[in-house]
């Protein structure tokens, strides 16, 4: 009985894991995303103009999500989902930044996109927490902490030496040149098809016959890149926000107020 | 016509040779790829590991200044860094390799999680602490660096499945065993840590 049990009540725990856990959002289109309400519309937009013209200038993408709730999610663990699935920054210089609140639990969150650890250090964004966004926020004034603490991480990704490029659009991504051991192999196959083959097939008086054999299933060798959303962030002026595809390594900090 | 159906016969037999040849070779690079990805992530857990490591002779300091702080907690964290110094992967292994030596390594970097967090607890006693801005900042760090490094390991259990999966798969586990690919070991957390604790439910009394 236990032995049927043991399973059933995993998997009970385990349905239970998975329904408590919120599902990442689709990626933000905006810089700021407020889906607490907590902002006026005329300071969520100059918000998140300033993010925007900031990343126009920088390369930088830093923007901010506000969440009414985490439902029980753990926080770390839902915030780096969340930014693995936007990609928030450039391919090339993982300069991302996401600042996260959720309102509910008076939490605080700053991802730091792998190429900005430097600049934007743990100790830092914790300060900037601390410091910038939490007294604000004490009074019921989002905007100011968020302006206060978006204008601090903004100066200081400007004066770090920060991998950044001003936006502008590269062109599509380079392939990876064929290695020589492949490009050995197309020339052979080349060869047989062409040449030995119909020789073959005129000797034998059978056709074709072997032309399976080059089909076999498999894997077999692939030529030049994979080509994977070439789309970079920024498309020029305001009309959106798009992620770049940055990696994060779950730098930044934790905080509340 | 002998001589060219024997002609025909070694084509053949020439063609099938490059043909499972090249599927050998791709199916071998594809491997090679991936375990390239296992030791790249390895190398990121390490990574942190080191930064934690590095962290906590400036954090002892600064504890150290605070009035009589508890000496035991201070050198639990002490011996268990200095735990984690002496793992070693044996020479030429690495250790996502050697299931043995990662066994070890996550041992002993629990018990030095297990020290810092211990310690942190400790630290609320002592409100002159708690305001010491330079202690704040090592916090900040190491809560910082604790959450790269459950990133990083949960990156790298999931290269190492990957890679586990594709060297088990049946024809690529020809290849996988004539390379010399074997399974990489997973991170794990010391044994019982990631149990669920009681797992008998009464299904009586849930409704």
């Amino acid at each position: 009985m236990r032995e049927r049990i043991l399973p059933l009540a995993l998997t009970v725990a385990l349905a239970a894991t998975s329904t408590f856990a919120i599902e990442v959002p689709p990626p933000p289109t905006q810089w700021v995303t407020d889906r607490a309400g907590i902002l006026s519309a005329g300071d969520a937009t100059a918000l998140n103009q300033e993010l925007a013209a900031f990343e126009q200038e920088s390369g930088a993408q830093f923007i901010i999500y506000i969440l009414p709730s985490l439902e029980g999610d753990p926080l770390e663990d839902f915030t780096i989902r969340a930014v693995e699935r936007w990609k928030v920054g450039q391919k090339k210089y993982d300069n991302g930044l996401v600042l996260f609140v959720f309102v509910e639990e008076r939490k605080i969150r700053i991802e730091v996109g792998y190429g900005l650890e430097g600049t934007i250090t743990d100790a830092y964004a914790s300060r900037v927490i601390r410091q910038e966004i939490a007294p604000g926020f004490q009074q019921g004034d989002w905007a100011g902490g968020l302006q206060a603490g978006a204008g601090a991480l903004m100066a200081q990704i400007k004066k770090g030496e920060a991998p950044v490029e001003p936006m502008r659009r590269r062109g599509g991504e380079e392939g990876e040149p064929a290695t020589f051991g492949s490009v050995l192999f197309m020339i052979v196959v080349f060869i047989l098809l062409f040449f030995v083959l119909p020789a073959v097939s005129r000797a034998t008086g059978c056709g074709g016959c072997l032309l399976p054999f080059l089909f076999l299933p498999g894997r077999g060798v692939t030529f030049g890149g994979h080509h994977h959303g070439g789309f970079r962030g920024g498309r020029g002026g305001f009309g959106g926000f798009r992620g770049g595809g940055g990696g994060f390594g779950g730098g930044g900090a934790t905080g509340g107020w | 016509m002998g001589r060219l159906g024997f002609l025909g016969c070694a084509g053949a037999l020439i063609l099938a040779v490059i043909v499972v040849g090249g599927y050998f070779v791709g199916v071998r690079n594809n491997l090679v790829g991936l375990d390239e990805q296992v030791n790249q992530q390895w190398a990121q857990v390490e990574n942190q590991y080191q930064r934690r490591f590095d962290l906590i002779p400036n954090l002892v300091r600064t504890v150290q200044g605070a009035a009589d702080f508890e000496k035991s907690t201070l050198e639990a964290v002490i011996d268990a860094r200095s735990r984690v110094g002496q793992v070693q992967a044996p020479a030429g292994l690495t250790l996502p390799n050697d299931p043995a030596a990662m066994e070890q390594f996550a041992q002993a970097q629990q018990g030095l999680s297990g020290a810092l967090s211990r310690l942190l607890v400790v630290v609320e006693r002592y409100p002159e602490l708690k305001a010491n801005q330079n202690f704040l900042e090592l916090q900040s760090q190491l809560e910082g660096t604790e959450n790269r490094i459950a990133v990083e390991r949960q990156r790298y259990n999931t290269a190492a499945q990957q890679f586990n999966t594709a060297v088990r798969r049946f024809p690529a586990s020809i290849v996988a065993n004539l390379s010399g690919f074997e399974q990489k070991a997973y991170f794990r957390g010391v044994a019982g840590s990631e149990q669920v604790p009681g797992v008998e439910f009464d299904f009586g009394t849930m409704r």
